[in-house]
């Protein structure tokens, strides 16, 4: 094989990373919950929301070869339109065929707005302004979750 | 040859190290309850974490959003209840790079201030009707008494 079709495959097979954007994590429950700990999807006023989250890491090749357990942050975002009502996070490690489960609870404030509510849960390996352009590199470590809650009088 | 492979990796390091996501905040300044929009500039179909950070170092806003052609917008409504100052954001992009910018925030002052005239234009009108009375009832009387 010639130099020139050699830089041309890793070319191509650094294009092809790239572009896949696969990622090792997967957020594989996403539930809403009272303060007993069933699932339920609507709540009042002054109530406690449990967002209850399942992360699982089903390593390839690649990842298994390359660490025994990754190190991510994990985010949980509540949102009112363009407000952010309340945020959960923990940073924790997984191994390879682990699952993790994380919970954090938001009030419903009194004063707070009646309506759909969208909650967003993020697992990257770090915030943005912990992890720089460079080593090591923000990036995002699951695809992001989302459900949405409805918030009565 | 070696020294094109050399040029190459001199060149794509050199897009590397100068990579980095244009952001714009608009305003530059906001009062508490007003609305602040970001619009980031990237990579094609990128994903891109945007943090805020408030004037104490709490985070006041985070966030995940996927470019669309290099582009992307997001916006937040400030709370009412938000400290007063300088907010950073902060923005990395998975190709594009990281950058920061900040905008202020300031307390919500003004509005139009004007005298509510109402109760004192009500009173009047009251008394001029309760005395329009008392000269009919005076002027009946008096025309009866006569």
């Amino acid at each position: 094989m010639r130099k020139k079709h050699l830089l041309a495959l890793v070319v191509v097979a650094f294009a092809a990373l790239a572009l896949a954007q696969t990622y090792p994590l997967q957020i594989t429950k996403l539930e809403t919950k009272d303060l007993q700990g069933n699932v339920k999807t609507s709540f009042k006023r002054g109530e406690v929301v449990i967002v209850e989250t399942t992360i699982s890491w089903a390593p390839t090749y690649y990842y298994y070869y390359a660490a025994a357990s990754l190190s991510y942050l994990e985010i949980i975002t509540m949102w009112y339109g363009y407000t952010m009502t309340g945020l959960a996070l923990t940073r924790t490690s997984i191994g390879p065929g682990e699952t993790k489960t994380f919970g954090g609870g938001m009030q419903i404030r009194m004063t707070d707005p009646m309506g759909t509510y969208r909650i967003e849960v993020y697992v990257w390996n770090g915030f943005p302004s912990e992890v720089g352009p460079k080593c090591p590199k923000w990036t995002p470590l699951a695809e992001k979750a989302i459900t949405t809650i409805s918030v009565g009088g | 040859m070696k020294a094109r492979y050399a040029l190459l990796g001199l060149l794509l390091l050199a897009a590397a190290v100068l990579a980095q996501p244009t952001i714009t905040v608009t305003p530059s300044t906001v009062s508490a309850g007003g609305t602040v929009e970001i619009k980031i500039s990237g990579v094609d179909a990128e994903k891109c974490g945007i943090e805020i950070v408030d004037p104490a170092g709490a985070k006041a806003f985070v966030k995940e959003i996927t470019l669309s052609n290099g582009q992307g917008v997001v916006t937040w409504d400030v709370p009412l209840a938000a400290r007063l100052g300088a907010y950073t954001v902060y923005v990395s992009c998975t190709t594009s790079g990281a950058a920061t910018a900040k905008f202020t925030v300031t307390a919500l002052v003004g509005g139009e201030a004007h005298k509510d005239l109402a109760p004192l234009l009500m009173t009047m009108l009251s008394a001029l009707a309760a005395l329009l009375a008392a000269a009919l009832i005076v002027r009946r009387l008096g025309g009866k008494l006569t």
